[in-house]
């Protein structure tokens, strides 16, 4: 009695072990508040109510603890360019207001100047490295927060000047003002630039003969005001006027006030900002017309990621932002998917390749087609100084030259997966370029006609293992090219870093073997993948990450395990990831030798239709590279963009199927690569098909 | 007092024409409409300017966009007609009783309808030169505001009431044959010809020009048009087209810019920094009195203005609506026509592709051969150029236009815009051998190459494909910014990764169709 009672709890626990593992939602749900002090009722009742609203809810799924699905708020624009939803007056509508104003005003920051983050106090950061002073922010925002207060008690206004703040800041930190006021004015000059919308904007005032004055309420000197505005090409200004020159500012109307009283009364302004209190509403107060410019990052910031690294999430969504939400243009979301997410991705990854080979003194970079493509296109931008090769390479390629030492590859790859296909057997040999294997199968009772099922999947198995040689056979002249393909293009080096995306490094693996044992080379290999994970073996690289071999830049056993956990592989994680790295090519198939001993590539079926939106994704990406670096170029620090940050953006989209659904719902996809199928499905019937809710 | 109302910058011209003839000294005032921003920006100098006694602005636009919302909201005609004008006699900015006539150019806004509302008589310029006689025309353009039309039509306005004295118009420019009582005749350009040296100082200054415009130089003439505004095309797309003009067709002349009244947005000084650049508001009747010669050449887009000048040019070019796509591939057409002389095949050239552009690029380019249009069906001649925009989809799929274009003995070339290789169907490669590409690099002002464009050469004669192989040449667009190199490649490495590339768009390009045909097809089963 007693044991069937202490068996029926252990088996109730287990039912109750197995139901809170069903998900992290109900898990952490229960362990909160249902696991207190509560009675086996209770606890039984909330346990229920907790399943129940699991299965009403797909949102309460282990999917929820996806940062972005968590803020609602924050969504990918699905069904059209976040760029066209910028919806800002036109030159020529803006040319027509000022037609009838006799001055134009603009403000400065975040209008005619934009910085390359999201919040303007991310400069501080840049800051503290340059006085060597952590906390370095929070002392800056305090110290400007004191000096303002002092300002307001002394002289009943809140405008300061940039000395005022860093005599606050020896309250926190002891630093020589004069240095360290000179670094911000630096860092500032350093990092604007000009808002290309109101560059038009400017010009077009310009154009009209109309006095031009630019309006700021700002601690900074006029003097470098004046600077960082000629640096960014607005050199036509008949004034600027700066709140702390005058000790009164525009939220307060009595800036615009003073603007009136040197210009006149009687004439008629235009006043053009991003503030609705101090360039809007203050202004409008004081008589003056005005053109509401609503900040890039306050329109961009709902579609942008935010779990990510304060100072490279803060110049992430800064950059984005000025792209898409400053109205100069409009572009297509393919573009914007490849600026958006890839970029980012890219940029680090590309950065990390660069800090890996340099640690690991290795002499060359082969990119592994055809994830390599944007790879290394975007690296020989970054470091043209480094040694680096596109190479072709593929899965079907390395099953096939690999037959020697991998032939379970091959098997399951071309036999077992294709059980469900219902292929004959003289398809499937056609498909693994081994014609030869008909006479051993015809022996063996498999005629060309017979159907691949799982009941004769072994016995033909069988015939295969008996006959490796003739496989092998069957792939000497292409392994031979290959050889002499990759000898060519390693170019006698000894060391080389192999890149691929990801996920089981099985491309780094295959080819790994072939450099330094079948082929021997004579130069040691190392793999990089963007993302280690595999579905079938979560550890089928682990030794290999043990001997610093291999490495991965987001996630892996090894470095951001939550990260991995969130990646959904069953959720097409993975695949969406591939897209954001694809290139305008055909998938490669293998390697041959022509009449005159030259090496020939063959490929699989081009998926056309998907080249268009390919190349403007790579284009993104690439103006996305262009534009980072471009900002930074004189902090290289920031380039080194952590995988966690890149991971945040790419999970941005690739948790949201819809997104890829609506956009690339009619990206090619070849699921019979390698068969020289011309059969082409469609990432929707893919999602439709493998995607697991 | 005489009191002038205007809207546009013609109707300013009409009514200080006016003026300065028939009124000089009487006491008058503008009145002007604030629908128009031009007019109202440069309030200050026509005061200023002293042809009248005031100048005042009627804020009407308020009144003018209620009246379109309320008929929109199906408000009857007469309700809407009587709301303006209540609202328009609140703010009118003058008494009643001070004016002894008035001149409204012109009568179908809102002040129109209060003078005819009120059954007060007046004299009545015709909208535009020669318009008074196309009422058709008039009233068709009316129509893209119903409102406005509905009142136009129950009022009379246009002149056609019982309240107009008089109706303005320009005699000569009205159709044949037509008369009206009341017409009155007001050529614009004949007073402009009669006036004398001060009368003229004081209209120029009026319009804001300055001085006229003297040069040792040939004289050129560019007369924009507001795409951007209209949102035709971006404003670098309109800049573009027009720097493509200058580098293309005015070559070794002094350009003036006229912008159209509109084209308030254009920033023709910074484009072309050694132009003169008229003001937008100045009407373009006065060209001829402000530029000291005669042009060599005038050019615009597709607007016929350019041919009101008449006798004061010796070259007029206007295209038609293809030259809003077409100018992109200005440089594939340049390039054919260097290629054309070079080749030297024959003098007549049958072109299926914009004959215009064609042709008057030709003439810039004093090319020694004929022009004939031809259609896409005939391509028989000696020497033909194909477009591929002047194929659809569905022939370049069926592949029927590629057989019955190599049929020709003759020799073709491709402007190849779409990059869709008519030449090649997907199957023959022979045709290789009987195709060279000719390769068009632009580099930008640092040498650095910024765009690439190809057309191709088919020709079953070996002298001809050996000649267009040694054919290369060279332009610098001032005003583009770029240069472009033209060469074509002889059987080399380079010959074959062209050839290549050719092969590859066009095959792709066919797969695309295919595709697309096929999801089609699916979509209708």
């Amino acid at each position: 009695m007693r044991n069937t009672k202490r068996k029926i709890k252990r088996k109730l626990k287990k039912v109750k072990l197995k139901l809170l593992m069903k998900n992290r939602f109900i898990l952490e749900g229960y362990y909160k508040y249902g696991d207190c002090e509560k009675s086996l009722f209770r606890k039984g009742l909330y346990l229920s109510t907790l399943l129940f609203a699991d299965f009403l809810n797909g949102k309460g799924s282990t999917k929820t603890y996806v940062y972005e699905r968590k803020k609602y708020s924050i969504t990918p624009c699905k069904t059209a360019p976040e760029s066209s939803f910028a919806k800002r007056p036109s030159y020529t509508f803006l040319s027509k207001k000022f037609l009838v104003h006799d001055v134009i005003s603009f403000d400065i920051f975040d209008t005619l100047i934009l910085r390359p983050f999201d919040d303007p106090k991310s400069v501080f950061f840049l800051l503290g490295e340059k006085n060597k002073c952590p906390g370095f922010k929070r002392y800056r925002i305090l110290a400007e927060k004191l000096a303002r207060q002092e300002a307001f008690e002394k002289n009943g206004t809140y405008e300061v000047t940039l000395r005022d703040i860093y005599e606050k800041l020896q309250r926190y930190v002891s630093l020589d003002i004069e240095q360290a006021m000179q670094y911000e004015i630096e860092t500032e000059l350093d990092l604007a630039f000009a808002n290309p919308y109101m560059k038009q904007v400017y010009l077009e005032a310009v154009n009209l003969n109309k006095k031009i004055i630019a309006v700021s309420d700002m601690y900074l000197p006029s003097d470098v005001i004046k600077k960082m505005l000629k640096k960014c090409g607005y050199d036509k200004f008949d004034d600027i006027i700066v709140s702390n020159d005058y000790g009164v500012s525009k939220r307060s109307t009595k800036l615009y006030e003073k603007v009136k009283e040197m210009y006149g009364e009687d004439l008629k302004y235009i006043h053009i900002g991003d503030n609705a209190v101090s360039d809007n509403r203050s202004a409008r107060k004081s008589g003056i017309d005005t053109v509401f410019y609503k900040n890039v990052n306050a329109r961009g910031n709902c579609h942008r990621a935010f779990d990510m690294t304060s100072l490279v999430g803060s110049a992430y969504r800064g950059i984005v932002n000025a792209k898409l939400q400053s109205g100069f243009e409009q572009f297509s979301q393919f573009y914007e998917f490849g600026y958006t997410y890839a970029g980012l991705l890219v940029l680090g990854y590309c950065n990390y390749i660069h800090n890996y080979t340099h640690n690991n003194n290795l002499q060359k970079i082969l990119f592994l087609s055809r994830d390599g493509h944007i790879l290394k296109a975007v690296y020989d931008k970054l470091f043209p100084e480094d040694k680096t090769e596109y190479v072709y390479w593929s899965r079907s390629a390395a099953t096939k030259l690999t037959v020697n030492r991998f032939h379970n590859e091959l098997l399951l790859r071309y036999i077992k997966y294709k059980i469900p296909r219902k292929m004959s057997i003289e398809k499937i040999l056609k498909a693994m370029d081994i014609p030869q294997m008909i006479t051993p199968l015809e022996k063996a009772g498999f005629e060309g006609d017979v159907i691949l099922t799982s009941d004769n999947y072994e016995d033909i198995v069988k015939v295969f293992l008996d006959n490796k040689q003739i496989i092998s056979d069957c792939f000497k002249q292409s392994n031979m090219a290959a050889k002499q393909y990759y000898r060519e293009k390693l170019g006698g080096c000894t060391s080389a870093c192999i890149v691929d995306i990801g996920w089981a490094a099985s491309g780094f693996s295959a080819l790994r073997y072939l450099i330094e044992d079948e082929w021997k080379l004579g130069c040691k290999t190392y793999g990089l993948v963007a993302g280690s994970t595999y579905l079938h073996d979560m550890d089928i690289i682990e030794p290999q990450f043990a001997n610093n071999v291999i490495d991965s830049y987001m996630f892996s056993q090894r470095v951001n395990r939550e990260i991995r956990r969130d990646h959904n592989v069953k959720q097409m994680y993975g695949a969406f990831t591939e897209i954001m790295l694809s290139a305008p090519c055909p998938s490669f198939i293998g390697f041959d030798f022509d009449e005159n001993g030259e090496v020939t590539y063959s490929f699989d079926c081009p998926e056309v239709e998907g080249y268009e939106m390919i190349e403007q994704i790579q284009q993104g990406a690439k103006d996305f590279v262009r534009d980072y670096t471009e900002h930074f170029k004189n902090y290289p620090y920031m380039n080194n963009i952590p995988g966690c940050d890149a991971y945040a953006v790419c999970r941005m989209v690739i948790s949201q199927p819809d997104y890829f659904k609506n956009l690339f719902g009619d990206y090619p996809v070849n699921r019979a690569v390698g068969s020289a199928s011309y059969e082409m499905g469609t990432l929707k019937t893919l999602i439709e098909n493998e995607f697991v809710k | 007092m005489i009191l002038y109302y205007a809207l546009t910058t013609y109707h300013i011209q009409c009514c200080v024409l006016h003026k300065i003839t028939v009124n000089r000294d009487k006491k008058a005032i503008l009145l002007l409409s604030d629908i128009h921003k031009n007019s109202v920006a440069f309030l200050q100098r026509y005061k200023d300017s002293g042809i009248f006694d005031d100048v005042v602005i009627l804020e009407e636009s308020a009144i003018n966009a209620a009246a379109r919302k309320s008929g929109e909201n199906h408000v009857p005609v007469s309700h809407v007609i009587s709301k303006a004008c209540g609202s328009l006699k609140k703010i009118l900015p003058f008494k009643q009783r001070d004016i002894d006539e008035y001149y409204l150019c012109p009568d179908h806004f809102p002040f129109g309808w209060y003078i005819i509302k009120n059954k007060i008589k007046y004299h009545c310029f015709e909208e535009g030169c020669g318009v008074l006689s196309d009422n058709e025309f008039m009233m068709s353009n009316l129509k893209r505001n119903m409102t406005q039309y509905k009142i136009v039509k129950k009022l009379g306005c246009l002149g056609e009431n019982d309240y107009v004295s008089e109706i303005l118009a320009d005699k000569k420019a009205q159709k044949k044959g037509y008369e009206n009582d009341k017409m009155t005749d007001f050529s614009v350009k004949g007073i402009l010809m009669s006036l004398d040296e001060s009368d003229l100082k004081k209209v120029f200054s009026f319009f804001g020009v300055k001085e006229k415009i003297k040069s040792n130089e040939k004289l050129s003439l560019i007369l924009t048009q507001h795409m951007a505004n209209l949102g035709i095309m971006p404003l670098d797309k309109q800049h573009l087209i027009y720097q493509l003009f200058a580098d293309y067709f005015l070559n070794a002349t002094h350009i003036i810019v006229k912008p159209h009244p509109d084209d308030i947005a254009g920033r023709y000084k910074d484009i072309f920094t050694d132009a003169d650049v008229l003001p937008f508001a100045m009407p373009s009747e006065l060209l001829p009195f402000i530029i000291d010669k005669k042009l060599s050449t005038a050019i615009a887009a597709n607007s016929t203005a350019v041919k009101s000048l008449g006798d004061f040019c010796d070259r007029m070019i206007c295209f038609d609506n293809r030259i809003m796509s077409d100018f992109e591939h200005i440089h594939r057409y340049f390039t054919v026509i260097k290629l054309i002389e070079n080749l030297n095949i024959c003098k007549t050239v049958d072109v299926c592709a914009d004959e215009l552009l064609f042709s008057e690029l030709a003439q810039s380019e004093k090319a020694d051969f004929t022009v004939n249009v031809t259609n896409k069906n005939n391509l028989n001649g000696k020497l033909c150029v194909v477009s591929d925009l002047a194929f659809d989809d569905e022939e370049i799929i069926n592949k029927s236009i590629t057989g019955r274009l190599l049929q020709t003995e003759g020799t073709i070339i491709f402007l190849n815009e779409n990059n869709r290789c008519l030449f090649f169907d997907g199957e023959n490669t022979d045709v290789f051998r009987k195709i060279r590409p000719v390769i068009i690099k632009f580099t930008d002002k640092n040498g650095i190459a910024v765009d690439e464009e190809v057309i191709y050469v088919y020709s079953n004669d070996e002298n001809i494909i050996k000649n267009a192989e040694q054919f290369n040449c060279e332009k610098e667009l001032k005003y583009t910014g770029v240069k472009v190199n033209i060469n074509s490649i002889s059987k080399n490495e380079a010959e074959k990764i062209k050839v290549l590339e050719g092969v590859l768009q066009a095959t792709e390009q066919r797969l695309k169709e295919y595709i697309k045909a096929k999801r089609l097809a699916d979509a209708n089963n």
